[in-house]
């Protein structure tokens, strides 16, 4: 039995304490269907997620609409993603700072979520999804994408830019509207 | 006169290959139900028809078939009164299973995904181990007649009460029941209290009864227990790609099972065997990595555990707990030494 002890107490815990974790990188891949669009017209916008580094657990990508009161306007059109998109409205618990819904913060504005779990390297999923803007003007809409484990800044697409309502990078795109 | 003899010993000899098929059958029940788990903390599936359940719902049908023979053939051989009880807890066992696979599909089309501890699979994880036990009892009543012990007998049928029963207590230490609609996720200290006495406690019952229903006889318990390393390592570690380094660890858990057996062999008084009881009651932590990184983990280091990092966190509570774990594992194996002994003998 000592033996026994010293190699699950011991020799087994130092050898696998040294593994080294997987290193997920995500990237995203937006593209618009228009740049200029008239009010009560739609627009499509595709998002192309792969994961560029090893097998994540799980990989997300939102998009977030800022000036949305909900997601009435918004249609997804197609989706291949491993697991069904979640939708959010403002004022609900979500996860922050790449935390995996560890830390929750409050959502300011609606988002989707669409994610695949697990996520293997070089794999590649799309959303599109359709928008009719309601107001004239300029019509923003926040990207990302995150893998978990969150264990680098590699971890997360875009790595630096404008912080989102959970505290995690974005990407911007704007949308003119003309009346 | 013979040729009724003849046709008498036949049906019992069905009857004991039925009992086989009975057990074969919950242990892949339980065995899919062990991947689907596994499949669940991965994958986080939303249909029903996945393969776990696809395994899971073979094993229902392997039993099912079994019991139908085994209730013929008991019937047919003028119903003996020795297996009266084994076949009654088989036949209200098999009962909850056949009601449980509806039910759990009602419950993912109402609910979605589902956690561990739900209705519909506490009518299934009940029915397994009604099921299993009934045809352990059938075991012991066929090796009674017979009066010689069959190792292989015994370790089919002890594998799929100790499977059945672990699911159990799964269900009430493991943090996998909260849902968009329900919170069943037990208490984390409440859990890891569980956890301490129930698993321990387990081992040990299972793999003394296993010896004593084979005269002590060397081998047996270790078969049993190997039995379970095997299904473990290909339900519960094998699916996650990032524990497969960690199979020699898993393995190396053999060695209690072997020596705890030797000392029972040897064994001349109950002092004896509870020496045995500590030895397995001591490597319970070890035996059920990887999940019961989730129940102790709510009440040490409290690690968003994701997959990968399931294995990191296990061997990071090790310094933390696992001595503890032992001493207290050590002394529940011994005292379920008593009880292994009455519901044996």
């Amino acid at each position: 039995m000592a033996a026994y002890f010293a190699l699950v107490l011991a020799v087994f815990p130092d050898t696998y304490q040294d593994t080294e974790i997987g290193s997920p990188q995500p990237s995203l891949q937006v593209t618009l269907s228009a740049q200029q669009i008239k009010l009560g017209q739609s627009f499509e916008m595709s998002l192309v997620a792969t994961n560029l580094g090893e097998e994540a657990d799980m990989q997300t990508v939102t998009a977030g609409f800022p000036q949305n009161q909900n997601l009435d306007n918004v249609t997804i059109t197609s989706y291949d993603f491993l697991q069904s998109p979640r939708l959010y409205l403002q004022d609900k618990e979500v996860g922050s700072a790449y935390s995996g819904g560890d830390t929750l913060v409050q959502s300011k504005y609606p988002f989707i979520e669409a994610y695949s779990r697990p996520a293997k390297p070089d794999h590649t999923y799309t959303m599109t999804i359709q928008i009719i803007p309601t107001e004239s003007g300029p019509y923003h809409i926040y990207t990302k994408t995150v893998a978990m484990p969150h264990v680098t800044e590699l971890a997360h697409y875009p790595i630096q830019g404008i912080l989102d309502h959970q505290n995690e990078f974005v990407q911007e795109h704007v949308i003119e509207v003309i009346p | 006169m013979k040729r009724e003899l003849a046709r008498r010993l036949d049906y019992a000899r069905l009857f004991g290959i039925a009992n086989l098929m009975v057990s074969f059958g919950i242990i892949l029940v339980t065995s899919g139900g062990s991947w689907d788990i596994t499949n669940h903390i991965l994958n986080k599936p939303e249909t029903f028809f996945a393969p776990p359940h696809a395994m899971l719902y073979s094993g229902v049908g392997i039993a099912l078939v079994g019991f139908i023979t085994l209730y013929i053939s008991w019937k047919k051989s003028g119903k003996p009164a020795s297996f009266g009880w084994g076949v009654k807890i088989t036949t209200f066992g098999v009962g909850l299973l056949l009601v449980a696979g509806p039910v759990d599909f009602v419950w993912h089309s109402a609910f979605g995904l589902d956690g561990l501890l739900s209705p519909p699979h506490l009518v299934l994880i009940a029915g397994m181990g009604l099921t299993s036990i009934g045809a352990l009892a059938n075991t012991k009543s066929i090796q009674k007649e017979s009066g010689k012990p069959s190792p292989l007998r015994t370790i089919v049928s002890f594998v799929p009460v100790w499977f059945s029963i672990t699911g159990l207590f799964y269900s009430f230490s493991l943090p996998f029941s909260k849902t968009d609609y329900f919170d069943f996720n037990p208490n984390p200290i409440f859990a890891a209290g569980f956890a301490s006495i129930a698993y321990p406690f387990l081992i040990s019952t299972i793999l003394i009864s296993s010896a004593i229903l084979s005269k002590q006889r060397f081998g047996v318990a270790s078969m049993v227990g190997v039995s379970y390393l095997g299904m473990m390592t290909l339900s519960a570690i094998m699916p996650n790609h990032t524990l497969v380094p960690t199979i020699p660890f898993y393995v190396a858990n053999i060695i209690p099972i072997i020596l705890g057996d030797y000392v029972l062999s040897k064994a001349k008084n109950i002092k004896n065997m509870m020496v045995s009881g500590a030895i397995f009651g001591s490597a319970f932590y070890f035996l059920y990595y990887p999940l019961i990184t989730y129940t102790y983990n709510e009440v040490t280091l409290e690690k968003l555990l994701w997959p990968s990092l399931t294995s990191l966190v296990y061997f990071e509570m090790i310094p933390i707990i696992a001595p503890f774990l032992i001493v207290c594992g050590a002394i529940i194996g011994a005292i379920s030494v008593k009880f292994a002994q009455k519901i044996s003998s």
